[in-house]
């Protein structure tokens, strides 16, 4: 027998979805769902955005259903999918619900973050004062006779990380490697570990090596098992502060939220 | 949490850049995996040599698996080996089996070709099981990769051998179809892919009996496997048997 350590005193999950995943059933994807996960999970906090906001013709009418089901229900935090050409109603909406910040996932949408497109969203995003989270892949493209959709490449964002000076986010398809470079080169960047799912103990070696204070935790839930990347944390070998900064800290830093405690005077 | 008795049936050593030693540090990871989660056995399967080994790399792979297995008991290793070497092939398994390895592993090929038929009839003699890697990909399947009707077939013309099929075939709802009416295939969700769902399905679709966990360690993460069955909707006996009755009995260690 063998004692691991599961419970988390806090977190934020910056990287969550909920609706209707067009490429696979998911019976527990709802906001209900998500809430009692939370719960159980001592989130204190979730991103998220609708997949229809991806998958729609009108992405920014499902942003804007859900923004409105979840106003003034600070655990669920719904940032929109933008896409280049379908900014129709933005301001309005940015206007409306302020969110901190913006998804985008340039393969699913045909461009690519070098393209002038891209820039005028992270232009958009800068005058906003905006957070970009660019999500490298949500799912694994191999097994879905539609979802073709390759990982964006590594170039890109090194591009984007290198051209842009805005916070940003990455979800990062292959781990945090290929960006701890560019993490240690700019302080407002931040990479979630949704997509770390190996080597061994491969959480002990990331903190040996890459900028902690930069590293949140995200799930993406509801394709992923949200305990899958949350164990991995709280069983790893680190410290507690370490800990406690890759689960809450930095994500609530990364988002300019008081600590607990400042929010409940 | 208090971790109930684990057999973790699906782990590798991994071959370096020259092909004939192992990786560094993949020994001294899934010991210390064993002893940090108090493991009852785990299933060690050598991968020298890539997708194309050949019979010197294959045969160094199992060198290295004996002599671990030879130093920590709780190391069980299977037999790897490229089954178009044919001759050298038989011999590999000829030759590990008769020193107390615990089974056959086959990697990238495909499952139902002739050349398979001799080593599954041996290892049928063996009584021990056969894992054959599987999947079903829309893109990105690889030259000789099994898809998990080629071990269908092999099964079907083998009722008596004991075939896994491990990480549901990664597309885990096909998998499932494919095998279901096929009792002597085994499956483990070890690998990368931690999708909601996925052992549930199995469970309802295959009986928690023809499940077992595996991690795919050291590329994959331990604990990041051991959420998919823990934190999945099944109940605490389904989970017992998946984590290690069914491994221990499919080996015959009860």
């Amino acid at each position: 027998m063998s004692e691991v350590r599961t419970a988390a005193e806090s977190v934020i999950d910056c990287a969550m979805w909920t609706g209707a995943y067009p490429f696979r059933g998911i019976p527990t994807s709802s906001v209900e769902h998500l809430r009692r996960k939370m719960a159980e999970l001592r989130i204190e906090r979730g991103i998220i955005a609708p997949f229809e906001g991806i998958f729609w013709e009108n992405g920014l009418d499902a942003y804007e259903r859900c923004a409105e089901e979840l106003a003034g229900e600070a655990a669920l935090e719904v940032w929109p999918v933008l896409r280049p050409g379908a900014t129709a109603g933005l301001q309005r909406l940015l206007d409306r619900y302020r969110p901190r910040g913006l998804r985008l996932l340039p393969n699913y949408h045909g461009y690519r973050l070098y393209d002038p497109p891209a820039a005028e969203l992270m232009a958009l995003a800068r005058e906003r004062g905006m957070i970009v989270q660019v999500f490298q892949r949500i799912a694994d493209e191999r097994w879905h006779w539609m979802l073709k959709t390759p990982a964006v490449d590594f170039g890109e964002i090194d591009y984007a990380t290198s051209a842009f000076d805005q916070p940003m986010l990455i979800s990062a398809a292959g781990g945090i490697g290929p960006i701890a470079t560019r993490l240690r080169q700019r302080p407002n960047l931040f990479a979630d570990l949704s997509r770390v799912r190996g080597p061994q103990f491969g959480i002990e070696a990331l903190v040996r090596t890459a900028p902690v204070g930069q590293l949140v935790f995200g799930s993406l839930w509801p394709i992923q098992i949200i305990e899958a990347s949350l164990w991995q944390l709280t069983t790893a070998r680190i410290d507690d502060a370490t800990r406690s900064a890759i689960l809450s800290g930095n994500a609530r830093r990364m988002l300019g939220l008081a600590r607990p405690a400042e929010n409940a005077r | 949490m208090t971790l109930p008795p684990i057999i973790d049936m699906h782990t590798h050593i991994w071959g370096d850049q020259s092909g004939l030693s192992v990786r560094d540090g993949d020994i001294r990871t899934l010991t210390e995996m064993a002893d940090r989660f108090a493991l009852e056995a785990v299933v060690v399967m050598p991968l020298f040599g890539g997708h194309n080994p050949s019979p010197a790399e294959v045969g160094a792979g199992n060198e290295v698996a004996a002599a671990f297995a030879k130093r920590d008991k709780r190391m069980k290793p299977m037999v790897s080996v490229f089954p178009r070497h044919e001759q050298s092939a038989m011999e590999q398994v000829v030759r590990w089996m008769g020193e107390g390895f615990e089974g056959l592993k086959i990697w990238v090929s495909i499952a139902d070709e002739p050349c398979v038929f001799p080593l599954i009839e041996r290892m049928i003699g063996y009584g021990k099981p056969t894992l054959i890697h599987a999947m079903h990909k829309s893109v990105g399947q690889l030259p000789l990769e099994s898809d998990p009707t080629h071990i269908r077939n092999l099964a079907l013309r083998y009722p008596e051998a004991k075939i896994i099929l491990p990480h549901i075939g990664g597309n885990f709802y096909y998998t499932c179809d494919v095998i279901a009416d096929v009792p002597n295939i085994w499956t483990d969700p070890s690998g990368s892919y931690c999708e909601t769902g996925m052992l549930e399905h199995a469970v309802k679709t295959l009986g928690a009996g023809r499940i077992m966990f595996g991690s795919d360690a050291p590329g994959a993460d331990f604990i990041n496997n051991l959420a998919k069955v823990v934190a999945a909707e099944l109940s605490d006996e389904d989970k017992r048997d998946i984590l290690s009755t069914n491994a221990r009995t499919l080996w015959g260690w009860a």
